[in-house]
């Protein structure tokens, strides 16, 4: 907690040094009268991508290890329009208006208020949203992985992007208010080709198909973070979890003699034909008899980009062991909350037999 | 300072969060949690059965994103001191009325606080950490919060005018 407040300082104190604190100049992008949030924003996203970038490449941060937003992609797309509608009105966002609050901006302190107010109104009409707010839903997604492109050649191009944006900023201002003072300045220039250049430098760390990645991967092994068990697939099976994809890899024949309820058929050598499907899910699960068969899909799936896929642990085999056999014929005892799961399982998945 | 060191800054802030807490910045969220601390102490009951503010508790308040938005607060205050940049005003527009202003303030607070929650997440949250982390839709977010501004900024021109 004490440590989130020390980094909140700093947000502050940087967003209040940008010249966040003054509600007219945060809107002045909006009438090209003031390019500011352009140059700090970019500069602000850009420095962190390449810094992840960075970070990751040198096995200084995990990138499992951070907490990643999911793409709901309806109420993303209204709370952005409306939450930019909001920013044009008020002349704030959420963070600007409480380092105004902190400079004495008496407007700063009404939006503040307004968006508590927004927020207990959101909390009232929440029942209302039902499941609306589900559309689009598909999970963590990165943008790069979307395009069918690397990270560093995302990166790149992003930050490209962003310094043509400063150049035309600065040009921008020039032009209509005789300001720009960065236009054509050794600074900007300087800047510019740094960003480049170390956004372009991300490509060392692009892992080639074999060997490095490979300590991660088995670092992601080690920890379980590959598979899931008998049990909680029954039970997500059970739940009907909209967002998990259950893949049976082995041969049609002995699909139709047993199979996973709710599996889709899909033979280890046909997988590469469902590899649109998997992405619109969340957790993509391939089972077979034991785990040979399914580890490899996943192995195969994983080179080709796909960071979703789950191998049911122990297979089949496992899973009508620990999930289906009946309480009497197993050499352990089982607790009573074990013994009704047991009976839930067997009805769901072993009726049809 | 200049803008884009200012920015160089923030997205260090930001790597550092995310290297030392795991998660990235926000501001809304902490917002939301006074809304909800203050609902509570009007109406408990009725806060605490809330499909939304539910979920967070007795004490919305004890959570990182409310420490961090109290940091973000002595942080502004902090710099603005530092670079005499405490006043208190309501900003606006020389020739602009000061009950418009209100009024704008006011109602684009409600829309943003709202839509922050819609998005689990405003300008901090979605477009600066997630966008910082290329997430899909943070990114659609970022350009839908720049699409609706440009669409509303000309219709509420006037609390500017000098």
């Amino acid at each position: 907690m004490f440590t989130a407040g020390i980094i909140g300082f700093f947000f502050g104190l940087f967003l209040e040094k940008a010249g966040f604190g003054n509600s007219k100049r945060l809107a002045g992008i909006f009438y090209f009268r003031d390019m500011q949030v352009l140059k700090v924003m970019f500069s602000a996203v850009i420095t962190a991508a390449i810094g992840f970038g960075f970070l990751t490449g040198l096995g200084l941060i995990q990138p499992d290890a951070v907490y990643l937003l999911k793409t709901l992609y309806l109420v993303q797309i209204a709370g952005g329009l409306l939450l930019g509608i909001g920013f044009a009105m008020g002349g704030w966002c959420p963070g600007t208006a409480i380092v105004g609050t902190a400079g004495g901006s008496i407007d700063a302190l009404l939006f503040v208020c307004g968006a508590i107010g927004g927020s207990i109104l959101y909390n009232e009409l929440y029942p209302l949203l039902g499941n609306i707010r589900e559309i689009g839903s598909c999970g963590v997604r990165s943008a790069y992985a979307d395009l069918g492109i690397s990270r560093p050649l995302f990166v790149t191009l992003f930050t490209l992007i962003g310094v043509c944006c400063f150049w035309g900023s600065e040009l921008l201002e020039k032009k209509r208010f005789g300001k720009g003072r960065y236009f054509n300045s050794p600074f900007l220039k300087a800047y510019s080709l740094m960003l480049i250049a170390a956004a372009a430098s991300l490509f060392i760390f692009a892992a080639p198909q074999s060997g490095s990645g490979m300590p991660e991967r088995l670092s992601r092994a080690a920890k379980g973070k590959d598979h899931i068990s008998a049990m909680e697939l029954a039970e997500r099976i059970i739940n009907a979890d909209k967002n998990l994809l259950l893949i049976d890899v082995r041969p049609v024949e002995s699909f139709g003699k047993f199979h996973i309820k709710n599996a889709l058929s899909c033979p280890l050598e046909k997988l590469p034909e469902l590899k649109s499907k998997m992405k619109l899910y969340q957790t993509v699960v391939l089972y077979s008899d034991g785990a040979a068969h399914a580890v490899q899909g996943q192995m195969l799936l994983e080179q080709d980009g796909l960071s979703n896929i789950l191998v049911l642990d122990g297979g089949l085999n496992k899973f009508i062991n620990s999930c289906l056999k009946p309480v009497s014929l197993r050499s352990a005892p089982v607790d009573a909350n074990t013994a009704e799961k047991i009976t839930r399982w067997r009805k769901f998945f072993a009726a049809e037999n | 300072m200049n803008p884009y060191l200012a920015g160089v800054f923030l997205g260090l802030t930001l790597l550092a969060s995310y290297m030392i807490l795991g998660v990235g910045l926000g501001a809304s969220g902490g917002l939301a949690r006074l809304g909800a601390f203050l609902e509570k102490l009007a109406a408990p009951a009725h806060t605490a059965n809330s499909a939304y503010f539910g979920k967070w508790g007795a004490e919305p308040l004890y959570y990182y994103l409310v420490f961090m938005l109290g940091g973000v607060l002595l942080g502004g205050m902090f710099s603005a001191l530092a670079g005499g940049r405490v006043k208190f005003q309501l900003i606006k527009g020389k020739k602009a009325s000061k009950s418009l202003r209100v009024i704008l303030a006011v109602i684009g607070g409600i829309f943003s606080g709202f839509a922050a929650r819609l998005a689990s997440g405003c300008t901090s949250g979605q477009a600066l950490s997630g966008g910082a982390m290329l997430l899909s839709g943070s990114l659609v977010f970022m350009l839908c919060l720049f699409i609706g501004g440009y669409a509303a900024a000309w219709f509420v021109r006037r609390q500017w005018n000098d």
